[in-house]
């Protein structure tokens, strides 16, 4: 059975702490309620969150849809944005997860992946790396989500397909968000050729950053 | 609609299968086992023969327990025919259903959703083989508090007397009947917490505590309840299968749980049963719908039920995925109407075969109110003694690739009958007499297995006689194909590849020597020579396309690149065959589910357990279609049981399907 597997990075690290991150936990459930409407979705769609601050970690392993529960996050404390970390991570989860076509099967569909930040990288260097790196890895698009007045674009795009900004970090903002990426993946789990769908127009709230 | 009917029927047929077992039940030994036990459900089961009369499509939340059954019917292990007593659960749980469905088909509903009738049940029984883990998941029918309704009361009897008499050495093993003989002796639990608990949106466990210690306060007690209530494990469950969930409550030893009960909306809508069993809080039952949103928690002290609280938490059922996909008609066929689905069979004169097809919408045309685009064709003349059979599938992608796997059937198909119809080619055949006889002595000499280069001499040879070889007969019968297509875009000002098709199709006759069978296969599906001279050998004329990734494939119309002699030589072949079992053409919406991978569309060995297991007996994939193994059975049947078939359920699968048998 082929799967759409998405990746889910989150930014745990303190700045997150409260309103922020509540709201992206509203947004995540949210994501998953509409998800489990989609009958293309339920029968692809595998998550899997990483989260990162300090260190990165597998907060839910690569799971099917119809099996995903959101798990707790963690509290919150205040700590650098290991970014590099987790795209490392999220690289090895790929190389270990993903299947790839040969002659006698046909491979998973092309990965999503949506990093959501509200701050810079810290570790730069491994940042630097990751983000040649990743160019050796095939997604049908890399999200980056810089949110809150803090968070700076320049650096999701060093490696994400498309990045977004959200002025505010509030649950209607998140809440957008969050829809927009679940009709980005309904689509994607419904494309039946290697093209890879357009993303669809994202709404007000979010800007796309050029 | 008619869908509900069709599970209908299939459960009608079900249903008076089970009521032929009873006889074989009574046969059996034990006066007081498993067999006994179910034997007794039995009486209760004829009684519900009035189901099937009152079938009406206005009746409300019907089609989910007409989906739960169908499935509680594909449980049963060894299948209705052969009645296997270690399946008793899911016996219970096929009974259950049917009460479910009695209850509500055969009422008339005061208000949507609220049928009087549903609210009376039966205690639960479970009546599972005595070694049983009782914790293990047990079906269970619906429960509900209340009393009973006397028009149930026929029902009602079954279930006072046998109980009682089996529960002396049940309890032990079986917590779940124990609970009704506690219902009918003590009377705080006949009280109806919903009426003094708070709760308004529901589903909600309702719950009285005992704190074990005085000094114990709410407050506290409350919080830790809360606490414990998000650390425990995800709630999570799917439609139709047994759902168990334990929530323990008791870590901490300053309260226990001493009374629990669910909210209607949690034990009727849902089918799940509140219980407390050592001390746990037990959620039980087969859940008859999905659900996605949160359980809600209304607790309060036995003794202080003023002060209660209530507290939530995220619950899934998982929806039958099957209720996910709509079916929506199409609303603009620009031009090209297509029917949803069709089927046809009829007999080949001067063969004794009949060709039995059937061809519907997959779930994800369907969803999107899309027209199908797959098509057949079937087509005879008696008169020549040719016979000519295609599948062809439109690309999804293509906006009017129904209209090109149409004309690709149509137009090759008339072209090879305009051909081999004509005297000329009867001519041909008698001339070439002799070379057609060492063709085939060559042929089975190689086990089937010619290369298409080895025909070569022949097909020059036959040229050289008569002016003309085989080879070019279907290569202009493809290219007008192609020329027919083409011709229709130029029409409606559109491009070719908005009418991108696959095709597989044959012409074949039977001479004196046997079957001859002329081949072409362009794209993905698949055709199988099945039982090739009973020598049990599969011939599979051809290879599928699949390109390097998935979701390409070669297509008919792809031009230059497949209308010229060399490439349509190549994906053309020869087959001589005295005798054969069957011929079978499908699309990729079949072989995709059935065929997990490319290679495995070549395998013989996937195609005899295609042919006769997946067929007559069915498997994991499919329920059978026995229908089409049964001698004599009309033609008409045949090909709807082959349509009915096309609704097996398969996950990831939503392609159009097409399946055509030469028999």
């Amino acid at each position: 059975m082929r799967k759409l597997p998405i990746y889910i990075l989150l930014d745990t690290s303190g700045s997150m702490r409260g309103e922020p991150i509540e709201a992206v936990k509203t947004g995540l459930q949210s994501l998953l309620s509409s998800l489990r409407r989609d009958p293309y979705a339920m029968e692809t769609v595998y998550i899997s969150i990483i989260t990162f601050d300090r260190e990165a970690r597998i907060l839910s392993p690569m799971t099917e849809l119809s099996a995903f529960s959101l798990p707790e996050i963690p509290p919150l404390e205040s700590s650098p944005t290991n970014l590099g970390e987790a795209l490392e991570l999220m690289c090895q989860c790929y190389d270990r997860e993903v299947v790839k076509s040969t002659d006698d099967q046909k491979g998973d569909w092309l990965p999503l992946a949506v990093v959501m930040t509200d701050g810079s990288p810290s570790d730069t260097m491994l940042f630097e790396e990751m983000c040649d790196r990743i160019r050796q890895y095939r997604f049908a698009h890399i999200i980056g989500c810089a949110a809150g007045p803090k968070a700076k674009s320049e650096p999701l795009r060093k490696f994400a397909t498309d990045v977004v900004t959200l002025e505010t970090m509030d649950s209607n903002a998140f809440s957008q968000f969050w829809q927009w990426v679940s009709l980005a993946v309904s689509r994607q789990s419904q494309t039946t050729d290697l093209n890879q769908e357009e993303l669809p127009p994202p709404p007000p709230e979010i800007k796309l950053a050029i | 609609m008619r869908e509900n009917e069709s599970l209908w029927r299939l459960a009608r047929k079900h249903f008076e299968s089970l009521l032929s077992l009873e006889v074989r039940l009574a046969e059996m030994a034990e006066a007081d086992g498993p067999a006994a036990r179910l034997a007794r459900r039995f009486d209760e089961l004829k009684a519900f023969g009035s189901i099937f009369e009152d079938f009406s499509d206005d009746q409300p939340d019907v089609r989910p327990f007409i989906e739960a059954l169908r499935r509680a019917l594909d449980d049963l292990p060894g299948g209705l025919d052969c009645f296997d007593l270690s399946g008793a659960d899911q016996w219970q749980t096929v009974v259950s259903y049917l009460k479910e469905l009695q209850a509500r088909v055969s009422t008339v509903c005061e208000s949507p959703g609220h049928c009087p009738k549903a609210e009376v049940s039966e205690s639960a029984e479970v009546e599972t083989s005595a070694d049983e883990p009782a914790a293990a998941g047990e079906p269970e029918t619906v429960e509900t508090e209340g009393g009973s309704d006397p028009a149930e009361a026929e029902f009602a009897i079954e279930d006072q007397s046998p109980p009682a008499a089996d529960d002396p050495e049940e309890p032990a093993e079986h917590p779940a009947p124990a609970e009704p003989a506690e219902a009918e002796t003590s009377p705080k639990s006949l009280k109806n917490l919903s009426e003094v608990l708070p709760g308004k949106e529901g589903p909600i466990v309702y719950f009285l505590i005992k704190l074990s210690a005085d000094s114990g306060n709410d407050q506290k007690t409350f919080s830790l309840i809360k606490m414990l209530l998000d650390k425990a494990l995800p709630i999570m469950g799917e439609t139709g299968k047994h759902f168990f969930y334990p929530l323990d409550l008791n870590l901490d030893k300053s309260f226990s749980v001493v009374e629990a009960q669910g909210d209607r909306e949690l034990t009727e809508t849902l089918g799940l049963a509140v219980t407390i069993e050592e001390g746990q809080i037990v959620l039980r039952g087969t859940p008859l719908t999905g659900f996605d949103g949160p359980l809600h928690f209304s607790f309060a002290r036995i003794d202080h039920v003023e002060s209660a609280d209530t507290h939530r938490k995220p619950m899934y059922i998982a929806a039958d995925p099957r209720t996910l996909w709509q079916d929506l008609p199409v609303e603009d066929f620009e031009g090209y109407p297509a029917d949803n689905e069709t089927q046809e069979a009829r007999p080949l004169p001067e063969t004794n075969k009949i060709v039995v097809a059937a061809s519907c919408r997959g779930r994800s045309h369907a969803h999107a109110a899309k027209p199908r685009d797959d098509s057949f064709l079937i087509d005879s003349e008696a008169e020549s003694g040719w016979n000519f059979v295609a599948v062809a599938d439109g690309a999804g992608s293509s906006r009017f690739s129904r209209q090109g796997s149409r004309l690709a059937c149509e137009t090759v198909v008339g072209e090879l009958k305009k051909f081999l119809q004509s005297p000329k080619l009867a001519d041909f055949f008698q001339a070439n007499q002799e070379l057609m006889g060492q063709w085939k002595e060559e042929f089975e000499a190689a086990d089937g297995s010619l290369e298409p280069g080895a025909e070569e001499k022949y097909h020059r040879q036959m040229a050289e006689n008569c002016g003309l070889s085989l080879n070019d007969l279907v290569y202009r019968a493809i290219y007008e194909g192609y020329k027919s297509i083409e011709q229709e875009a130029q029409s409606r000002q559109a491009q070719v590849r908005d009418y991108h098709t696959t095709l597989i199709c044959a012409a074949f006759k039977k001479f004196s020597f046997g079957f001859f069978f002329i081949t072409y296969w362009v794209g993905d599906g698949a055709m199988a020579l099945y039982d090739w001279n009973h020598s049990g050998r599969v011939l599979v004329p051809g290879i599928p396309d699949g390109g390097e990734f998935a979701g390409q494939t070669r297509f008919l119309t792809m031009g230059r690149e497949e209308i010229n002699p060399e490439a349509v030589s190549r994906r053309t072949r020869y087959i001589f065959a005295e005798n054969f079992e069957s011929l079978i053409l499908a699309t990729d919406g079949i072989t995709d589910p059935f065929f997990p991978s490319e290679k495995s569309v070549v395998d013989e060995a996937r195609w005899h357990d295609f042919w006769s297991r997946t067929l007559p007996v069915g498997d994991d994939d499919a329920p059978p279609c026995p229908e089409l193994f049964q001698d004599g059975s009309p033609l008409d049947d045949q090909a709807l049981a082959l349509r009915r078939w096309l609704n097996f359920w398969s996950k990831g699968n939503h392609d159009d399907r097409t399946i055509l048998i030469v028999k």
